[in-house]
């Protein structure tokens, strides 16, 4: 399986000066060229074709995939579990989770929907994947709320382009721009891109599949020192979901202005600043983003933070990094 | 310790820098990590602490020495530029010592 540390190891390509202010680079998500080469891989793979573990990467996009659900009893690769064994052989408590079981996790949707809208994806969902879903609601982690199906195209959209935190219920605070899960009013920040696995047995199945990875069990493990916190560990989207698992993924990116990432980014700022200010003067023109294609080879970023016991650490976040 | 925290390609220029601005500085980091942060590197006596802040330094005396996208891309940040970058997280991390200077 292969495998990244988040630590720039595995960017190797040459780029361009960091220093100056002109962004994007060529292989940036939301660079023209990267939409270019998205293009050109436009391919099919019919709905119901038995995914095969032939290749880094399988094209397509242009179509709706079959529910991630109907893939659970299809090994992810050769020699390797299906989703629906990873499903069933996960222990929250490997992931610093609270130990849940699937009756009980059908009560906590049913008890907490209500106020805690991305769980109702989960509640029609596998039994295995929802009891996945509800111990990562269970933790402190925020990737079920803001990359899981509740971050629909258009909340993502809305984060990538004016800060909109699909984590924040209260409509007003969204539309100005705070954080939905920070105390006091924090602005909400989001980097150049949105992303989602919206298919909640396919998130399910990444989460479950990553905390097994050895890598990610080495961070889970680190010896708890106060402050410090492992390095990020990232894993391809086809090691935890198989061959046309981008299919489940989706990505937004800041459009760059007159070829600048860094300007598009500075007017994202303005733009926010004047809304949550209610500047109505402000002539700064509405951010814009474009889809961008995720890629079986593209990379799903697992992140870590100190546990509520403050004795060990859990995953903060999982997102799909194109 | 029994092994580092940060993995750090040992071939990667600046690569305390890079990774553990990654881990507290990044949009997608938990809430509390920019504070952590601020409260490790009070700990100049671990020497990784030692490395970042010397790397930091380096880092602004001379951005361009940078290895091209990655601190952007380990970080995401959006003040235009590493330059201003560095420059803000020295000054939010070190606020009673001036900025290095050439």
């Amino acid at each position: 399986m292969g495998m990244d540390r988040i630590d720039g190891a595995d960017t190797g390509e040459t780029t361009e000066g960091r220093a100056g202010t002109e962004r994007p680079p060529a292989d940036l998500p939301g660079s023209e060229d990267s939409l270019s080469r998205a293009e050109s891989r436009r391919g099919a793979l019919a709905a119901n074709e038995k995914p095969t573990p032939a290749g880094p990467e399988t094209a397509v996009d242009a179509y709706e995939p079959e529910p991630y659900a109907k893939r659970l009893d299809i090994p992810i690769a050769d020699d390797q579990p299906t989703p629906r064994e990873i499903l069933r052989g996960f222990r929250p408590t490997e992931a610093g989770l609270p130990e849940i079981g699937e009756g009980r996790a059908a009560e906590y949707i049913a008890e907490n929907a209500d106020r805690r809208p991305w769980l109702a994806q989960a509640k029609d969902c596998d039994p295995a994947a929802m009891r996945v879903l509800v111990a990562m609601d269970m933790g402190q982690g925020h990737a079920l709320e803001r990359h899981e199906g509740h971050a629909d195209d258009e909340r993502l959209q809305r984060r990538v382009t004016g800060f909109q935190d699909p984590a924040q219920l209260d409509d007003a605070k969204r539309f100005a721009g705070i954080d939905g899960l920070k105390p006091g009013n924090r602005p909400h920040r989001c980097a150049d891109t949105a992303t989602a696995i919206q298919d909640p047995e396919a998130f399910a199945t990444a989460f479950a599949r990553g905390v097994r990875h050895p890598s990610v069990r080495d961070a889970l493990e680190t010896p708890f020192v106060a402050g410090k916190v492992p390095q990020g560990v990232a894993l391809t989207v086809e090691d935890l979901l198989g061959v046309g698992g981008h299919h489940y993924c989706s990505a937004y990116a800041l459009e760059p202005v007159d070829g600048s990432l860094d300007e598009a980014l500075r007017r994202r700022a303005d733009w926010v600043t004047a809304k949550r200010t209610s500047n109505q003067d402000s002539d700064v023109p509405e951010p814009t983003c474009v889809p961008v294609e995720i890629r079986d080879d593209a990379k799903i970023k697992f992140y870590f933070r100190p546990n509520r016991d403050m004795n060990g650490y859990e995953i903060s976040t999982m997102y799909v990094e194109p | 310790m029994s092994r580092p925290f940060w993995n750090i390609d040992p071939d990667l220029p600046f690569g305390t820098l890079i990774s553990v601005s990654e881990i507290y500085c990044h949009p997608e980091a938990y809430d509390e990590a920019f504070d952590d942060l601020k409260q490790l590197v009070r700990h100049e006596s671990d020497e990784e602490i030692r490395t970042f802040k010397n790397e930091l330094r380096a880092a602004i005396l001379d951005p361009d020495s940078l290895p091209g996208d990655e601190l952007y891309r380990a970080v995401r940040y959006d003040d235009g530029s590493a330059e201003k970058f560095l420059r803000r997280l020295w000054r939010d991390l070190y606020p009673h010592e001036p900025l290095p200077e050439t």
